[in-house]
């Protein structure tokens, strides 16, 4: 009897769909329905289609009513013969077991899913696996390589198992399909990312741990990511990659509204990708807070001029003189010189600085390695070649990936003070304003100075504002008194 | 007579045979046990005619040596040099109640024989709607390795793997090489049957009885779950010989060696990619519309959702093969580029 | 005298390089010096000196996978040969070839085909472009007893009298289709008869009497020359060695080629006769022998010492004129 009852299901379209809501049934319980017949019309995340009849007979029962939102795979109503008893469609209703495993895919299916979606008709009384590890010797059954294999990890007695692959062998489609519709979990190995039936337990995927935390803050499964990372991990390249792809679901192409301005719109490179995706990240996960400090840079302007006037090859410019300001204070309060992944804080014995340079479309950060160890001049140079060649999109990786503490400058814009963003895993970044002839009170009589504002950002999770305040105290010493540097 | 599925062997008594000789048992008893199964071709016997010994060769590579002593020349049959002819006689014999082995004695020779292959036997069934049959064997001996020059060691499985109608077995060892070759005689459909020439001595343990293995079903020379690689004929050992090179790095291979490359057991293949998502195919063949881009597109379309790594593929260069050492040994591909195009799917 | 003494000097030249370039393939084969298969066609050289001595470079051979002594005859260097041979980088084909497949268009030799039955064709194509740009060149096929049976040759012959074709066909009939007796290939009894039947004349001849075979092949030349079309010649000859070097030739019988060398070996029979008839001395002949010993002694060192072709340069080069 129980076979004339036909489940009416929540479909699965497409690979990424979940669930779907319910907009309107074009049948109600009693009505004679023929394959293919409209039933009801459901709304997911990307279109409207309609779930049509797959068997002939009459509609018994309908569960689901419109604005209710139900998972792929849900019982939406039940098809039976007239004759059917109430009682029997309850037991079917009550007993329906709605895991995700069970998928009723709406495509044309081929000859080996027509055979799959038989054998994975739902039991009446689903058993445990235990019921599958049973039996007598099974070497001589016919199965694939593959689901042998597998058959053994899961404990599984190959003669209990349906086989519907090539020649009537037990494939490995037939092995999961017996497991998980004995309630058994698959095992997701380290290479596998699911079908389209597995759940997504991305807790033993391999991933570094940048990738990992990306992934968390960024919503994306390790499942869904691509592997490229060293000894088959998933690194950040590939979480990125995934995040991107998911920003491209139509759905999300933005509505121009009418009687505007023109303007046009265009998808942003991946280098505007990888910016917004780390600062995003940056200013979620660290916990910013700002120590502000001004510097009167009158004394460092002179040693500047004595410098450039005695030397005719390199003009050291004031921001080499806050280069190597920064390095210095960083060696005297090391515990700013430092990277912090979330799980291990790295501290640094030289100051290896990154300067952000703007370049078209964007902005990337070159590296002045131990500057603390480096002259003027010799940052000069450095400076002026990276950022040369940033421009011409020249920079070999480790010239900017890196760096214990970055340094940005709007100053030559004439901004007088801003905060910056922390570049992960770096602890903190230093902006510096323009310097600019501002009014200041000296013994109590108003004096002019050439006065530049200096904004420390600082990740309080690793560095403490007592620790800022400090550095940052030693940083207005060394601008403001250069030859102390020379200590 | 026990079938053998599963890719475990088939137990019984069993001794060390070459590949060769495999073959030749495999067609004696065979004919042994079916009067209406021949043999035709040059010098598959040898000596006819002259003064000198009969069975002379017994086949140019030995496969047939002693079967026209035991079965006479009615049914071990030395032919003129006329490829088109023998292969044609093949074809309307199989038609009309026997069951033909015809060897080319070397698979390059399909050249002048090609209409009565894939226009005739290939296509009988379908154009008379499922009435005729045509079963019968083409024994052909290909590969490189030999310096035998550009016209006389091709491959040219693709070739005939890609036309409707024709099945194509490439036996990788010995025991392979006699079930396939039972499973291809008794077969209803014409079976292209290619032997690699630098693997007449290879040697391994073959039953003692006969036995026939499905068309369709992949062997699993070696498992594991890093890295996929499909591999056909000679390039089985290489494959075997890398994959025994990176375990003991820890990286796990799945070798899988389709034996019949049409029907091809994709499943087992997409299965494996499944659990590895990381797939290598090597194939001596050139590399245009080859075995190595028909397997590597049939998984990039199934199973693509399973890949973490692009799929890399190992073949011959696009070029006639080279007659002196140097090149040839350079045309074929080797272990070390196997190994190479493993280390880059694994990204290492 | 008939003859010319510089022709017959040419001739046992010609002949005599052959004999002992195929013997010292042989012998360096087995030393392992060579790679691959050879066919040796020592025991037929009267038949392809007789057919190219009167040749020019432009005039077109076709050969077979037995073709080293074609090449000889049509004038193709040894030294290059035997690089070639070897598989060395400034053999003939670059070593890509290979004895089987040893060519040099330059001379007119269209080269060596492992195919059998690959030839005719082809030739009968050397034929139609020397007949459509009237350059009175002629084209010459040879062929086995063997290649008799394919369908190409068949369908050759049959094309080159329908079209009138300035292309003879050559056929050295040994005895052997690699190891099946020619007679048991052949359907007829006689495959001059049988040849004659596509509608061309055809001729059998002595191909051990050189002059024999030499006679009828300028007949044969000169028709075709004329635009008198195609002919068959079929010249039956012996081979020393075997369908392969290394080929036990089990099919042979006992004592066969021991016996053959004795009374059918056509450069004996070229000396006897020029001795007798008084038209060369013996000295002569020796010195040439000495020469070519020399000559053949110095192609193997060269090959020897030839470089090997560079997979990095050599393997992927002469495809295509362009891609």
């Amino acid at each position: 009897m129980t076979n004339e009852i036909k489940p009416i299901g929540m479909p699965k379209w497409g690979m990424e769909m979940s669930e779907g809501e319910i907009n309107a049934w074009h049948v109600k319980v009693g009505d004679q329905v023929n394959i293919e017949d409209d039933l009801v019309d459901v709304e997911t995340a990307k279109i409207v289609n309609t779930v049509t009849a797959a068997d002939n007979g009459i509609v018994r029962a309908i569960l689901a009513q419109p604005g209710e939102t139900h998972a792929v795979g849900d019982l939406l109503g039940v098809i039976a013969s007239v004759d059917t008893s109430e009682d029997d469609i309850q037991a079917f209703i009550n007993s329906y077991a709605t895991n995700s495993e069970v998928v009723f895919i709406e495509k044309a299916p081929t000859m080996t899913e027509v055979a799959n979606e038989s054998s994975t008709q739902v039991e009446q009384n689903p058993s445990n696996t235990d019921t599958l590890s049973g039996g007598e010797d099974d070497s001589n059954v016919s199965a694939s390589p593959v689901a042998r294999r597998l058959a053994a990890d899961y404990g599984v007695n190959l003669n209990n198992i349906v086989g519907t692959g090539r020649h009537g062998r037990v494939s490995k489609r037939d092995l999961e399909a017996a497991v998980t519709a004995a309630g058994g979990r698959l095992i997701s190995s380290n290479n596998s990312v699911p079908n389209k039936a597995q759940q997504g337990d991305d807790s033993d995927i391999k991933a570094t741990p940048v990738a990992r935390r990306l992934a968390e803050e960024l919503g994306i499964n390790l499942l869904e990511c691509r592997a490229s990372g060293d000894r088959g991990r998933v690194c950040k390249a590939d979480v990125d990659a995934a995040a991107a792809m998911k920003n491209k679901l139509p759905s999300q192409v933005a509505v121009v509204a009418p009687n505007t301005s023109s303007s046009e719109s265009q998808t942003i490179s991946s280098m505007r990708k990888t910016i917004a995706g780390r600062l995003q990240a940056s200013k979620q996960t660290a916990p910013h807070y700002r120590v502000h400090i001004d510097a009167e840079l009158d004394n460092l302007l002179t040693t500047r001029k004595q410098i450039n006037d005695a030397n005719t090859d390199t003009k050291v410019s004031v921001n080499d003189f806050i280069i190597k300001a920064c390095a210095s204070a960083l060696i005297r309060v090391p515990a700013v010189n430092v990277q912090f992944n979330g799980e291990q804080i790295t501290h640094f014995s030289d100051a290896d600085i990154s300067v952000a340079v703007a370049i078209k479309d964007g902005l990337i950060t070159p590296i002045i390695v131990g500057a603390n160890n480096k002259g003027l001049e010799s940052i000069s140079n450095e400076m002026r070649d990276l950022s040369t060649r940033a421009k011409l999109n020249r920079l070999k990786p480790e010239e900017f990936q890196g760096g214990s503490f970055c340094i940005s400058n709007l100053g030559m814009y004439g901004i007088k003070q801003f905060d910056a963003i922390i570049n992960p895993p770096q602890g903190a970044i230093l902006a510096v304003g323009t310097g600019e002839q501002r009014a200041v009170v000296r013994n109590g009589a108003l004096a002019v100075a050439t006065v530049m504002s200096l904004t420390l950002s600082s990740d309080h999770r690793v560095i403490d504002g007592a620790v800022a305040a400090e550095f940052m105290s030693v940083l207005k010493g060394f601008l403001e008194q250069p030859a102390t540097m020379l200590v | 007579m026990t079938t053998n599925t599963n890719n475990s062997k088939i137990g019984g008594k069993t001794s060390i045979k070459t590949y060769r000789e495999a073959l030749n048992d495999a067609i004696r008893e065979e004919m042994r046990r079916d009067p209406t199964v021949i043999v035709l071709g040059e010098e598959v016997s040898g000596g006819a005619g002259c003064d000198g010994q009969d069975d002379a060769y017994g086949g140019v590579f030995g496969v047939t040596k002693g079967l026209m002593p035991e079965f006479g020349r009615e049914r071990v049959i030395d032919t003129p040099i006329s490829e088109a002819a023998i292969i044609g006689a093949a074809a309307g014999a199989a038609n009309n109640g026997l069951r033909p082995i015809a060897e080319l004695m070397f698979f390059d020779f399909i050249g002048v024989s090609f209409d009565q292959i894939f226009n005739q036997a290939a296509k009988f069934r379908y154009m008379f709607g499922g009435k005729s049959k045509t079963p019968m064997v083409i024994r052909g001996t290909v590969g490189a390795g030999w310096r035998a020059g550009a016209q006389h060691s091709s491959m040219l499985h693709s070739v005939v793997t890609h036309i409707p109608g024709l099945k194509v077995v490439m036996p990788s060892n010995a025991y392979d090489a006699k079930g396939l070759m039972v499973q291809a005689i008794r077969d209803e459909d014409p079976v292209i049957f290619l032997e690699h020439k630098v693997m007449y001595n290879n040697e391994c343990e073959v039953p003692d009885e006969q036995y026939a293995i499905p068309f369709g079903e992949a062997a699993f020379p070696r498992q594991g779950k890093d890295v996929t690689i499909v591999a056909i004929s000679n390039m089985v050992t290489h494959a075997i010989a890398a994959a025994d090179i990176l375990a003991k790095e820890g990286i796990t291979c799945d070798v899988i060696d389709p034996r019949t490359v049409s029907p091809l057991d994709d499943e087992a293949i997409l299965e494996s990619v499944e659990v590895t998502g990381r797939l290598v195919v090597v194939d001596e063949g050139n590399p245009r519309c080859g075995l190595a881009s028909d397997i590597a597109g049939i998984v990039a379309e199934k199973g693509f959702f399973s890949l973490r790594a692009p799929i890399r593929t190992v073949t011959a260069p696009h070029t006639p093969v080279p007659f002196a050492p140097e090149l040839e040994d350079a045309y074929v591909p080797s272990v070390d580029k196997v190994l190479a195009a493993v280390r880059d799917v694994l990204g290492a | 005298m008939p003859y010319q003494e510089d022709f017959l000097l040419r001739a046992y030249r010609s002949m005599r390089t052959i004999r002992q370039f195929e013997e010292r393939c042989i012998k360096e084969f087995m030393g392992g010096n060579i790679p691959g298969f050879v066919h040796a066609s020592n025991g037929q050289e009267a038949i392809a000196v007789a057919a190219c001595i009167d040749l020019s470079d432009s005039d077109i051979i076709g050969s077979t996978h037995r073709g080293h002594g074609h090449c000889i005859a049509k004038g193709c260097d040894i030294g290059g040969m035997m690089k070639e041979i070897m598989g060395r980088s400034t053999g003939l084909c670059k070593g890509k070839g290979g004895s089987m497949h040893i060519a040099d268009i330059d001379k007119g030799m269209l080269g060596a085909n492992a195919i059998v039955g690959g030839g005719p064709p082809l030739v009968n194509g050397a034929a139609l472009a020397a007949k459509t740009l009237g350059t009175k060149n002629v084209a010459l096929s040879f062929n086995g007893d063997g290649s008799a049976n394919q369908g190409t040759t068949m369908e050759a012959m049959n094309m080159a009298v329908v079209l009138q074709l300035p292309h003879v066909f050559v056929y050295e009939n040994n005895g052997y289709a690699e190891g099946t007796a020619a007679n048991y290939g052949l359907g007829c009894d006689s495959l001059t008869d049988r040849n004659s039947g596509f509608g061309m004349p055809a001729e059998c001849v002595d191909g051990n009497d050189f002059f024999a075979t030499y006679e009828a092949l300028k007949v044969a030349t000169q028709r075709a020359r004329d635009g008198g079309g195609p002919t068959s010649i079929e010249a039956k000859c012996v081979r020393f060695d075997g369908h392969f070097i290394g080929d036990p030739q089990l099919y042979r019988g006992e004592d066969e080629v021991k016996n053959a060398r004795k009374t059918e070996d056509c450069l004996k029979i070229f000396r006897d006769r020029v001795i007798k008839e008084g038209w060369l001395k013996a000295a002569a002949m020796n010195a040439i022998d000495k020469e070519i010993a020399a000559k053949i002694e110095k192609a193997v060192a060269d090959g020897l010492a030839a470089p090997r072709p560079d997979p990095s340069t050599d393997l992927l080069s002469d495809v295509y004129s362009s891609y």
